[in-house]
């Protein structure tokens, strides 16, 4: 079947459908990047071709408060958009006799674990093999525009298309910044520049701070000093996150954290590691 | 973000939200909150995001009839629908600012998980300020955004950027409630109280709000302090100006529930 829908059409579509980064992978790069059976397009639908991966960007002074009610609805609102634009992309594709499916978010069931809804593919990796970023230290997908604050998802298509340009260059400045503020210990580092990650300390982490409606965690997002979303938010200096519980408990209204401990203090169940001001 | 940083106009982003979805839309220079003093400090935008210099307050329509349906059901659908829409649209205009240049965040709607508000019953910024600093409408006896659109008969939601726009007229004190207590009178708590004379608005109770499942069986959604407004063009569009018929619901859900009628609260000191 002659191509009839260009890349430029498809990417149209998505960023008018409200995704902020568009990219294309074709399947073999999941072969070729030796990703294991079971987790490649092929395995989940046969006829994919190219994988188009739909980014959006979660912002950072929502971030850096985490945990917080606000942080949660961030990414149920961010979930739910690309969801929708994803099923609608498939449509699109459908409606011009290029089969399609999207593979959702899965957050509707509420995954046990941040890992959790990899287990059937992963958007992390579709992004990596479709250049929108490289996977740093933390385990998710750096980008140029946003470090690790994005939100992804797939559509796989049986249409055939150049894969975007792989990032050359790692995005990761092995700055260590998340492996020390994992509040669950979960990132340690390994091998050959890599951290391991223990998930079920992660995992633990994430329900106890779901049970309070203040999941997710993010620490090991708001620390990575990578994005020029940390430049546009006037926020290039990551010590500050690790300065923050010394500094509260020496003054419980120290200025600089007060937007912070705002974010934290309303809509969920307070947490133990809360300082007592906002209790 | 985009390489190309030029500066927006109101009506550039104006346009972009109702394009998105949004029927109103206000901007209000954020020293209008410690200008005006209704907020504390703690509720300043400012507290949220240190560069904050705009809000973008945004509202789309509660339909009226929907507002006074009696069918749970529906009435939550509107609930939830208007709600994931305007997340969405909030969502995509500081997206469509922050691509532009112009650093922004939109502070979501929900802002209580479930049992939350018993312990804490306030959200970390009020949309409904935010409207009323923006000229969208003014805040009523019900301390609901009363609009002369829909009255109170809307869902807001609000985006923050440290873009600097000249904010909208804000509405004449008392041109949107005249404070005829008609929500104070139908409310099936009595969660409002106060002196028409002396007060701006109601004293609201908000626990006794809160506790109206417990006490209705039926009318578990009320949505009475909305319906009843008098104010709004919604009332002609939908051919419903008058608004005694409440009053009569009111004594008819009071009577199949089994419970003793309230004495209305007391209209005319």
């Amino acid at each position: 079947m002659p191509n009839v829908t260009g890349k430029e059409d498809i990417a149209a579509q998505a960023r008018a459908l409200g995704a902020e980064l568009v990219g294309f992978a074709p399947v073999h790069r999941w072969d070729e990047a030796s990703v294991v059976p079971g987790r490649r397009p092929r395995d989940l639908w046969p006829p994919a071709r190219t994988v188009i991966v739909l980014g959006v960007p979660l912002w950072l002074p929502v971030v850096e408060a985490s945990p917080s009610q606000l942080g949660r609805e961030q990414i149920i609102v961010t979930d739910k958009l690309l969801d929708e634009a994803g099923y609608r992309l498939a449509n699109f594709l459908n409606g011009r006799g290029h089969a399609a499916i999207n593979v959702p978010r899965n957050r509707e069931g509420e995954p046990e674990s941040p890992a959790e809804a990899t287990r059937v593919f992963s958007h992390v990796l579709a992004g990596e093999l479709a250049g929108l970023g490289r996977i740093g230290r933390n385990h998710a997908l750096l980008t140029r525009g946003y470090g690790p604050r994005v939100r992804l998802v797939s559509v796989f298509t049986e249409l055939t298309l150049d894969g975007d340009a792989l990032l050359a260059e790692g995005l990761c400045t092995a700055c260590g910044n998340c492996e020390r503020i994992c509040p669950a210990h979960a990132l340690a580092p390994g091998g050959d520049g890599e951290s391991t990650f223990d998930e079920a300390a992660c995992t633990a982490n994430h329900q106890r701070l779901r049970a309070a409606f203040r999941d997710p965690c993010g620490f090991c997002h708001k620390v990575c000093p990578v994005g020029a979303d940390r430049v546009l938010f006037n926020a290039t200096d990551t010590s500050v996150y690790f300065e923050e519980a010394a500094a509260l408990a020496e003054n419980p209204f120290a200025p600089r954290f007060q937007s912070w401990l705002h974010i934290r203090k309303y809509g969920g169940f307070p947490l133990p590691e809360d300082p007592p001001s906002i209790r | 973000m985009n390489d190309i940083a030029r500066s927006l106009s109101k009506e550039d982003i104006a346009n972009e939200a109702k394009s998105l979805g949004a029927a109103l839309v206000g901007f209000a220079p954020v020293g209008r909150w410690a200008e005006h003093g209704d907020l504390s400090w703690e509720f300043d935008p400012r507290r949220l995001w240190p560069l904050t210099k705009t809000v973008i307050a945004m509202a789309v329509p509660s339909s009226l009839p929907v507002t006074e349906t009696d069918d749970s059901f529906v009435y939550r659908s509107q609930y939830n629908n208007t709600n994931q829409l305007l997340d969405k649209i909030a969502y995509r205009l500081a997206a469509f600012l922050n691509r532009h240049g112009h650093p922004a965040i939109n502070i979501c709607r929900d802002g209580y998980g479930d049992g939350v508000m018993k312990i804490r019953p306030i959200a970390v910024f009020s949309h409904v300020w935010a409207g009323h600093y923006a000229g969208i409408g003014e805040v009523g006896w019900n301390h609901c955004l009363v609009t002369a659109e829909f009255g109170p008969r809307h869902r807001l939601v609000s985006v923050l950027t440290s873009l600097e726009l000249e904010g909208d007229p804000l509405i004449k004190e008392g041109s949107l409630c005249n404070k005829c207590l008609m929500c104070q009178k139908a409310c099936l708590t009595q969660a409002f109280s106060g002196d028409r004379k002396r007060d701006r608005r109601s004293n609201m109770n908000k626990f006794a709000c809160f506790d109206r499942r417990a006490r209705f069986k039926t009318a578990q959604h009320c949505g009475f302090c909305l319906k009843v407004c008098p104010t709004g063009e919604d009332r002609k569009l939908y051919g419903t100006p008058k608004v005694a018929q409440y009053l009569e619901e009111r004594r008819r859900i009071f009577a199949e529930n089994g419970v003793p009628l309230d004495p209305v609260a007391p209209t005319e000191p």
